[in-house]
């Protein structure tokens, strides 16, 4: 693990000159090959770009120029995101030999003009359709606080080389919780954007309606940082400065809303169903924390979730339906069959769904005139093992893989800002709770993140075994 | 003119058989029981949003 840990800190260092950001590529690069077996987080390393890009960045503090809020940090991005010269695989083995991408992703472009030098790409699962990252052509990848267990997906590539202490920075996309599921596996800040907050420009699609992008980090203010960065907004003004971020193309949201003491309730009903005793206690112990007792309810996020389900099936079932018709066995069975599967739903279904979004994106505007933020759990349970095949949901045996995402999907349908932080419970693994705002309310959600990690509740541990090898340094 | 074949589900299924017919889709045997495993998932989720609709006039009247 690079140090220092943090994203402000590092940049700190490299734009004063007390550190440099070849050695810091260097590090991690050294690192990734050393350790990437043990989790298989990444599946391209591009260190010839890496240290020319680290040098670039040394080269203009030597020169006195600034290289930008992100100087020198290292960072990676989920394989679906287009990096110019590579192949966006997006997890397939069939577009391994795709035309390479032309020009970097949006985001991509962002990070690398803030001063961040990009590392290499990270696995997934086959086109985002997943929660687990178990992919047939680029391997399984494990969780760093135990790699018996699940990073959780798709984004858990991002997540694992975040956790693993590779990078302090990752991207990744969340269409039903792809970036919040692994975040709470792999105890990492991470955020879902409101839809249209940050632009998915030259990332490959799954769901239109429902992908999103984002960032995973170790600490909250450098979510809050990279969040600004991406999303081209000012959130406090307080941690960006001397930004030479460029080329925006898609305007950010406004973010500067009330910073009034925030309303705050604990979702009850469909979210505190299911959940495990570790995460109820871990909601528990920020209520008091907050002195929050509030609960509220927000109506029919169970059809919410099964419409998401539905959308999702039928919109990715259609984008890849002419793709299926010749090269069907070359998919990754389990996500071929929900495909196909979706291609076939009957259109009056998918209308249904979409019908009920827009009643619940209405319900769900009218439950924040009431609130400001409000705090769900992220996964009904720690990260599952690989091998075990249910989660008990309802009080029956039900797939754990594809019930790790009930409550953020109907999260995702409401189109909402949702961050996800992490909580670490007693068995040493981590657990995530959702803090979700309307959009235009991120100021507020950020300090309330700030606030509680700075109290120490919701704190990114590093896995036991680099905590370990640190004392042993 | 009798379509069905015991060894294939989705052509014993009228619907099914004008679907793929329809989205010229040839379903490899190996796709077939993954398919209707994931079709009965939908069915659960469709039913779902289905039983909704009822509600859905009357919250459009409360909103009102």
């Amino acid at each position: 693990m690079i140090e220092p840990e943090s994203i402000i800190d590092i940049a700190g260092g490299v734009r004063s000159g007390t550190l440099k950001a070849t050695e810091l590529a260097k590090a991690v690069l050294e690192d990734v090959s050393r350790r990437n077996s043990v989790y298989n987080c990444f599946t391209r390393v591009l260190g010839e770009s890496a240290m020319s890009a680290a040098a670039a960045i040394d080269q203009q503090v030597v020169k006195g120029i600034d290289p930008g809020p992100l100087a020198g940090v290292p960072f990676a991005v989920k394989d679906l995101v287009d990096v110019a010269g590579l192949a966006t695989t997006a997890g397939a083995k069939m577009r391994i030999a795709a035309p390479p991408a032309t020009r970097d992703a949006v985001i991509v472009a962002r990070l690398k003009a803030a001063g961040a030098v990009l590392i290499g790409t990270l696995n997934m699962d086959e086109y985002a359709y997943g929660f687990a990252t178990v992919n047939p052509h680029f391997g399984t990848t494990r969780n760093p606080h135990d790699v018996d267990r699940l990073a959780g997906g798709s984004s858990g590539g991002s997540a694992a080389a975040v956790a693993a202490g590779f990078v302090p920075l990752t991207l990744g996309s969340d269409t039903n919780g792809s970036i919040r599921v692994p975040a709470s596996l792999c105890g990492l800040w991470g955020i879902r954007p409101a839809d249209g907050a940050i632009s998915v420009e030259g990332t490959f699609p799954f769901v239109e309606i429902l992908d999103t992008v984002g960032p995973f980090t170790r600490t909250a203010a450098d979510l809050e940082l990279v969040y600004e960065l991406l999303s081209g907004s000012t959130v406090s003004g307080s941690t960006v400065s001397g930004s030479t971020v460029s080329g925006s193309t898609v305007s950010g949201s406004t973010v500067s809303g009330s910073m009034g003491i925030p309303r705050i309730a604990r979702l009850d009903g469909w979210f505190a169903k299911d959940a495990c005793p570790e995460v109820i206690d871990a909601l528990d112990k920020v209520m008091s924390h907050l002195g929050v007792n509030a609960i509220a309810e927000m109506p029919e996020a169970e059809t919410a979730r099964s419409a998401s389900y539905l959308i999702t099936a039928a919109q990715g079932g259609a984008l890849h339906l002419d793709t299926m018709r010749t090269q069907a066995m070359e998919y990754d069975p389990a996500v071929r069959d929900r495909l196909l599967a979706g291609a076939m739903l009957p259109t009056a279904i998918y209308q249904n769904a979409m019908a009920f979004r827009s009643f619940f994106r209405r319900q769900v505007k009218t439950l924040f005139k009431r609130f400001d933020i409000l705090i769900a759990p992220t996964t009904p349970v720690v990260a599952p093992r690989i091998d075990q095949a249910t989660i008990v949901i309802d009080r029956k045996p039900a797939s754990a893989r594809a019930n790790l995402g009930i409550y953020t999907q109907p999260l995702s349908l409401a189109g909402i800002p949702v961050a996800a932080a992490p909580f670490h419970v007693s068995s040493g693994l981590p657990i995530g709770l959702q803090f979700a705002t309307a959009p235009g309310r991120e100021a507020m959600l950020f300090k309330l993140l700030r606030e509680l990690e700075n109290s120490g509740l919701l704190k990114c541990k590093p896995p036991d075994d680099l905590m370990a090898r640190r004392v042993a340094l | 003119m009798n379509l069905a074949k015991p060894d294939n589900p989705i052509e014993n299924d009228p619907f099914l058989l004008d679907v793929t017919k329809l989205l010229n889709l040839e379903i490899p045997q190996e796709c077939i029981a993954g398919i209707l495993a994931n079709m009965e998932l939908m069915r659960f989720h469709a039913r779902k949003v289905e039983a909704f609709e009822i509600s859905d006039d009357a919250s459009e009247a409360n909103d009102a």
